[in-house]
């Protein structure tokens, strides 16, 4: 059984269909690649997976239980992480912070004990602050701890969010173009950063346009076009579908003075 | 360094009574830790949640005659009944979080008016229990002997110190995970969502706060001044809390207590004017926000710290790591 299953989702938004009948697994352990054109449905997937949109019809079912009807907050309790595609960190929060907010379904203490300040609320607060201050090491973001997100650089919020993501201690985990706007060498990093926490269990569906990060580092590559799925398969045989080609990545150019042909467009 | 700031603060506030004697002085000054509490409670589900409320007023008015009735009506002892009152409070705080779940930004807004005009109305009408338009007569004043001889000297001192204690109980939630989980359903609701906070409950949750630190000043202004009226509580008194909550900083609740403090003073400070006051006092607020775009927090902070929680770093480590140089190490194992 896949750990994730979407099965016939269609979700319109007034007369346009951003996905027509998409049906997705996620396998365990996995990284998938989910590439296609602007306006293709790719963010939307990842919305409705996360319960911040209902899908008009189909299901999604994680780990054996259907989350299509859940609200979000119960769908990332249930092991889903994400990040989102443009900088959706609290601004007014510091980086500590926002990784801590993820660390509230491990949290029980009631206002009334905050209020008073427990032994038990205290030591929550404790582990949640320690936890967060690791997984922050964890992907080389410690010295933000203390700096607030509104005064963050578009890179150094990406790895916040990562983190953020990552204090759910997801199951599965949705990027929605982490790599966007990077450095070439911090999208490396980002590669490896992913290919870590791979490492250590968790599932990642990666959204990405830089083609040559997702050929790299993905087990599968599903590439979707105005909202249907037209081809899923390994990276290979991906850059050589004709379909996804014509849809999406254009045909591999020669320049003069080099003998193979690129995969893909350049600087994609 | 802090520490010692408050505690001066705190200390020249406490030693006013000995030195001014003036009855009149000490209920205005009064009437500022009443109103501090209220600003600091408007402040956790406005400044800090995020959700507008234009009803403070109201919250602080059902503390103020849920206490009044009950002293006057069932002869309830002064603890019992405001006891009563804040269950009350905190009761219609649930209500309102609820409706602030289905409702959003100035719709909220606009909601909450209605609210406290319904209760205007209430009191007005419903003679028989809340005395009607002249207002609640007969309330027992707490009367508290051993610290000085008449009401205003006797409750300075406790009106002080509860005031102090519900700033920092209120500084303790901001910088909890119940805080957090406010700010962050103010500043983005779909990732608060999306990082299992429950908004819906959180908001609840600052209605609830909200509402029980108003019903706490209402408590407390029905035994300072042993008179409740509809005119105590209407729509422009609510609008006064949020003057004093954005003068303070809106998010800032060290701030509040300043804005309390200024905006409650201030009027009177300027009544010898007569017919400029008003206009000297809009001037004193708008050379405030100029002044301090941020309001008094950017005072109050300095005292207290900023309004952002704990830093678990010291500051020079953050000064000697520039983001731009650490960058490039992201993910290496």
């Amino acid at each position: 059984m896949a750990l994730l299953e979407a099965r016939g989702l269609v979700k319109r938004f007034g007369g346009v269909t951003a996905l027509d009948g998409v049906d997705l697994d996620i396998q365990s352990g996995e990284i998938l690649g989910l590439i296609g054109p602007n306006g293709s449905g790719k963010t939307t997937f990842i919305n409705v997976c996360t319960g911040v949109t209902a899908p008009n019809q189909g299901s999604v079912w994680f780990q054996g239980t259907p989350i299509h009807d859940c609200p979000s907050w119960q769908i990332s309790r249930l092991g889903i992480g994400r990040i989102f595609q443009t900088n959706m960190l609290w601004p007014g929060l510091t980086a500590l912070e926002n990784v801590m907010v993820s660390r509230e379904a491990f949290s029980r203490a009631s206002v009334l004990e905050a209020v008073v300040s427990t032994r038990r609320f205290r030591g929550e607060e404790d582990s949640a602050r320690r936890k967060a201050m690791e997984i922050l090491e964890e992907v080389g973001a410690a010295h933000l701890a203390g700096r607030r997100a509104g005064e963050m650089s578009y890179g150094q919020s990406k790895l916040v969010e990562v983190a953020r993501a990552l204090a759910l201690e997801p199951r599965l985990l949705l990027l929605d173009e982490p790599a966007a706007g990077l450095r070439s060498e911090l999208i490396e990093a980002m590669g490896a950063l992913i290919r870590t926490i791979r490492g250590r269990g968790i599932t990642v569906l990666i959204v990405e346009h830089r083609i040559k990060l997702v050929m790299g580092i993905c087990d599968r590559v599903a590439v979707l076009n105005l909202g249907q799925k037209i081809a899923e398969g390994p990276p290979a045989q991906i850059q050589m579908d004709p379909a996804v080609i014509d849809a999406y990545l254009g045909e591999p150019i020669v320049l003069p003075g080099e003998e193979q042909p690129r995969a893909g467009v350049s600087g994609r | 360094m802090r520490r010692i700031g408050i505690c001066v603060f705190l200390g020249g506030l406490a030693v006013v009574p000995l030195v001014v004697h003036n009855a009149f002085y000490l209920h205005v000054m009064n009437l500022v830790f009443i109103n501090a509490i209220v600003v600091v409670g408007l402040n956790l589900a406005t400044g800090v949640a995020g959700q507008i409320v234009l009803g403070q007023a109201a919250l602080m008015g059902i503390g103020a005659y849920a206490t009044g009735v009950l002293m006057v009506r069932a002869a309830l002892p002064w603890y019992a009944a405001g006891l009563l009152a804040l269950a009350l409070s905190s009761l219609v705080g649930i209500g309102l979080g609820a409706v602030s779940t289905r409702i959003k930004g100035h719709y909220l807004a606009i909601t909450t008016l209605g609210f406290n005009e319904i209760f205007r109305l209430i009191t007005v009408n419903e003679t028989a229990v809340t005395g009607g338009p002249s207002g609640l007569t007969g309330i027992p004043q707490l009367r508290l002997p051993g610290l000085g001889l008449h009401p205003d000297l006797q409750l300075y001192l406790p009106l002080l110190g509860l005031s102090a204690l519900m700033t920092f109980l209120a500084l303790r939630v901001f910088r909890s995970r119940f805080g957090r989980n406010f700010r962050a359903i103010r500043d983005n609701e779909v990732a608060a969502e999306a990082m299992g906070v429950n908004s819906r409950a959180a908001k609840i949750q600052a209605f609830v706060l909200c509402s029980f630190w108003a019903g706490l000043g209402g408590v407390a202004y029905v035994l300072l001044v042993a008179f409740v009226a509809p005119n105590n509580f209407t729509i422009s008194e609510s609008i006064r809390y949020l003057v004093m909550l954005i003068i303070g900083g809106l998010g800032s609740i060290p701030g509040s207590f300043l804005g309390a403090l200024v905006i409650t003073i201030l009027p009177e400070a300027l009544r010898a004017w007569e017919q400029y006051y008003l206009f000297a006092y809009a001037v004193g607020i708008i050379v405030v926000l100029l002044a301090f775009p941020r309001g008094l927090s950017a005072i109050a902070d300095r005292f207290v710290g900023p309004s952002m929680g704990p830093h678990p770093l010291p500051a020079q480590d953050l000064a000697t790591l520039p983001g731009s140089k650490t960058e490039k190490t992201l993910g290496t194992p």
